[in-house]
């Protein structure tokens, strides 16, 4: 099930907000248990239990690490990691290793196809960073697997994020603060990011796919399209997100924020701190920092950042242009760090901009093919291999053009500080604007059976 | 405190739909057909366990709810109406056009696609040189009436093809039957498409039928009285789009003065009828299908035309309205719809002693075609 869908919002939603607030404050953590299980259960009847396995296991393993000491703590923690790890490599990488190691050595081994368990990526990162935080020794061990349970599987965030660390909702789990204020503005940050998602993601998505599928795209073509997936794949993944952010307010948790406007960055090392930030911070945390970080030579230093960007952009995706995609950002921030920082910090505002912007484009032109020629068919599109511009480009900013413009301003903090000026000295334009997409919302939802949702891959 | 009221009221609005929407859509009676969509609704799946475990009962469920959604129709043209405010003129592959009517886009077909029908065509044309071979492509509202389009529309290239389909086609011994000039020579003073509908009307049929007349040495001496039997069809196009027109679209037939007798049998359907017209299709949504009754695999007409021919019609639907109006010139009448025809062609032809063979299709359903490939070519 995802959040913008219709089951979920007349149907899903309302029985467990009833059941949330209507019961006793003491079956809260039940309710909201049981109605995750259901809600992952609706998209995965039969991997739910090997997330419930997944979650026994790493009860009983986390507990034990916390009992334990000296050798036996190291072994098993290893124990989980290797476990957790192995689950999530054979169901979502299984038939890439297969068929990268019979491309090397021009073998035909059989490739199982499974299908991958929604949100495992998600879940997987989650478990492991509280059982390191456990063997660390920042967190205490939690002994309720009842709320254990919660942590792994709450549907706020199970499926596509934020990854929210142990740490990071300990406290919450036990006890919580519900008051109105902060109900109704869960209520509000729902809203905007399932605006996000079906109005501005859906149609831009519908304009990057017309363009993907056409033959010799001029340039001004390509460039649209290519704006249309940035801006689609943003709206896509942070609507989702605002959606997990404003639910678990609902519920009285608070979820890291996973965007912070990446497309107004100035630089690449920038967009990075503000693009999908939880998992970027969950690299650093687990991987980068572990590893050492940047308190080692520059030779170590580089390899740190290539190991940890090609993990990052494996995690993305089972495929080689993902793996590419995130060295090319490692090479780009390498770049960044030991290059041109000093010209860069020089350059006026607006190149930095720019730079910032055609390189993260370039990004998404390996991100969204699907495969390496297709990616390397776009790019000789982007540079003008079918001449500059056309009638279909034409035609496409005529159909799009507003909907490219609505993207662009609402990516922007600015209009969002404007909105909220307005909620104080005019609280009845606001509520007429925020009721109007409400009724968008739901039309578009109707009208649309156009309604897959991107980070379902990973 | 303002931004308190906003949270509040904004926040109840929104419980407030959705409960709303919640409570209408258990309370109301699930509806089993939707006439704007043309298609039966989801209603209530089982519920056994296999269903449930492969995932079938969840997926039904959700097109169940969103299927048996209150006010439905509402929201759709709601939406339809923001997406053409926004500036967006194509829903489904079909144009918002000028001037109240609906145009669908040509999709050119793929070049193997191409080459298979080309190829298929020629072998066909080779084995069957004894026999009269006529081929009418007959260009659609988007090459004929680019005026409708939206402006900035980059419509396929329809022209294009049908050229080629003409080089091609005459090249492999065919006569061609290139009514575009007819039709552009017309169009400003007969409806030659439904503004709703893909359809040609039965008007364009006549003057194809003329041009067909012509082409093949036939005869005709018959008057046709028009006769208006619908002002309310709301075609196929406005069901694809979801776009909605202020206009509905009227139906004529053409009747003879001096009336033949005819008798068509549905082949394999067990099915006799002594008209071309299936009036009940009138009280439906489909009203196209009140000629012939829509596609059937095979029929067989008879009539008492004094022409002694046989003609084989491999054909789409377009050729349902044009048919009734071959029952002066032939005696007997195959008519083949390779979409849904399965036996030889070669054994059909020559076991009905065919003289005449003719194509006809309109563009856009032969650029998206593969079955006639198949019926062409000799097994």
């Amino acid at each position: 099930m995802v959040f913008s869908s219709l089951i979920f919002l007349i149907i899903f939603l309302p029985v467990t907000l009833i059941g949330y607030f209507v019961l006793p404050k003491r079956c809260r953590n039940t309710v909201l248990l049981i109605a995750s299980l259901v809600f992952y259960a609706w998209g995965e009847p039969i991997y739910v239990f090997l997330m419930i396995l997944s979650i026994l296991v790493n009860y009983v393993l986390g507990v034990d690490i916390g009992r334990s000491a000296g050798a036996r703590r190291t072994v098993l923690l290893i124990a989980a990691i290797i476990v957790d790890l192995l689950t999530l490599g054979f169901f979502k990488y299984y038939g890439f290793v297969v068929d990268t190691i019979n491309g090397i050595f021009s073998l035909s081994l059989p490739v199982r196809e499974l299908a991958l368990p929604i949100g495992i990526s998600f879940y997987t990162f989650q478990i492991l960073s509280y059982i390191i935080d456990v063997y660390r020794g920042r967190v205490e061990v939690q002994k309720n697997p009842l709320r254990f349970a919660l942590y792994v599987t709450m549907f706020p965030q199970l499926i596509a994020g934020p990854i929210v660390r142990y740490a990071q909702i300990e406290k919450e789990l036990t006890d919580r603060i519900v008051t109105p204020e902060r109900v109704t503005r869960g209520a509000e940050i729902f809203l905007f990011g399932l605006a996000k998602k079906v109005l501005l993601a859906n149609t831009l998505g519908a304009l990057f796919t017309s363009v993907q599928g056409a033959d010799g795209r001029t340039a001004l073509t390509a460039w649209i399209g290519m704006t249309a997936y940035a801006l689609q794949i943003y709206f896509d993944f942070s609507g989702y997100s605002d959606m997990a952010i404003g639910l678990g307010h609902i519920f009285g948790f608070t979820f890291p924020q996973n965007f912070d406007h990446p497309y107004i960055a100035a630089s690449i090392t920038d967009f990075w701190r503000r693009w999908h930030m939880t998992l970027g911070g969950w690299f650093r945390e687990y991987v980068y920092i572990p590893m050492g970080g940047n308190r080692v030579r520059p030779w170590r230093h580089v390899c740190n950042i290539l190991v940890v960007w090609a993990l990052t952009g494996l995690w993305h995706g089972a495929a080689w242009n993902f793996v590419l995609w995130g060295l090319y950002y490692g090479v780009l921030l390498l770049l960044e760090k030991y290059l041109f920082r000093k010209v860069l910090d020089k350059c006026p505002a607006a190149i930095r901009h720019i730079y910032t912007l055609f390189f993260v484009m370039i990004g998404w032109v390996l991100f969204a093919a699907g495969g390496l020629s297709e990616a390397a068919g776009m790019l000789a599109d982007l540079f003008g291999r079918h001449g500059l511009a056309d009638l279909t480009a034409a035609y496409a900013l005529r159909s799009y053009g507003l909907w490219i413009a609505a993207g662009i301003l609402c990516a922007l903090p600015q209009t969002f500080s404007w909105y909220r000026r307005r909620t104080h000295d005019l609280p009845a334009l606001t509520v007429l604007i925020g009721a109007a997409l409400i009724f968008l919302c739901i039309a578009s939802l109707v009208a649309g059976s156009y309604n897959p949702f991107l980070y379902f891959r990973f | 405190m303002n931004r308190r009221i906003y949270l509040y009221t904004l926040s109840g609005i929104f419980a407030a739909v959705i409960l709303t929407l919640a409570v209408l859509f258990v309370c109301l009676p699930d509806k089993t057909f939707s006439s704007l969509e043309n298609r039966t609704l989801q209603t209530l799946p089982d519920a056994t366990p296999r269903q449930i475990a492969d995932g079938r009962f969840e997926s039904h469920f959700e097109t169940y709810v969103s299927d048996q959604f209150p006010a439905r129709d509402f929201w759709t043209r709601v939406n339809t109406g923001v997406c053409r405010l926004m500036g967006q003129t194509k829903s489904n592959g079909v144009f918002f056009g000028r001037g109240d009517r609906l145009v669908e886009d040509f999709i050119p077909p793929k070049e193997e696609q191409y080459a298979a029908l080309n190829g298929a065509i020629r072998s066909f044309a080779a084995e069957h040189k004894d026999l009269s071979l006529y081929a009418c492509v007959v260009p659609t509202a988007v090459s004929i009436l680019p005026e409708a389009l939206p402006s900035l529309c980059d419509a396929g290239d329809q022209n294009g093809y049908i050229d080629r389909l003409q080089k091609d086609m005459t090249a492999a011994g065919l006569h061609f039957i290139d009514l575009r000039q007819t039709f552009l020579m017309e169009k400003n003073s007969t409806s030659l498409y439904y503004r709703t509908d893909h359809h040609w009307t039965t008007d364009a049929a006549y003057l194809a039928f003329k041009e067909y007349a012509a082409a093949a040495n036939l005869e005709t001496a018959a008057v046709y009285d028009p006769l208006v039997v619908s002002r309310s069809f709301t075609g196929a196009l406005s069901a694809v789009s979801g776009y909605t027109l202020p206009v509905r679209d009227e139906i004529r037939v053409y009747l003879p003065r001096d009336e033949g007798t005819q008798m068509i049998s549905y082949t394999g359907e067990g099915k006799t009828d002594p008209t071309y017209y299936n009036i009940e299709a009138l009280e439906t949504r489909d009203k196209y299908a009140l000629f012939l009754g829509g596609n059937h695999p095979q029929i067989l007409i008879r009539t008492s035309s004094k022409s002694d021919k046989t003609l084989v019609i491999l054909k789409d639907s377009y050729a349902n309205c044009f048919i009734p109006f071959l029952g002066e010139v032939y005696r007997k009448i195959i008519v083949i719809d390779p979409r849904y025809y399965a036996d030889d062609l070669g054994t059909l032809l020559r076991g009905q002693k065919a003289d005449d063979v003719l194509l006809l299709f309109n563009a856009n359903t032969l650029a998206k075609d593969t079955t006639l490939a198949d019926v062409l070519q000799p097994k």
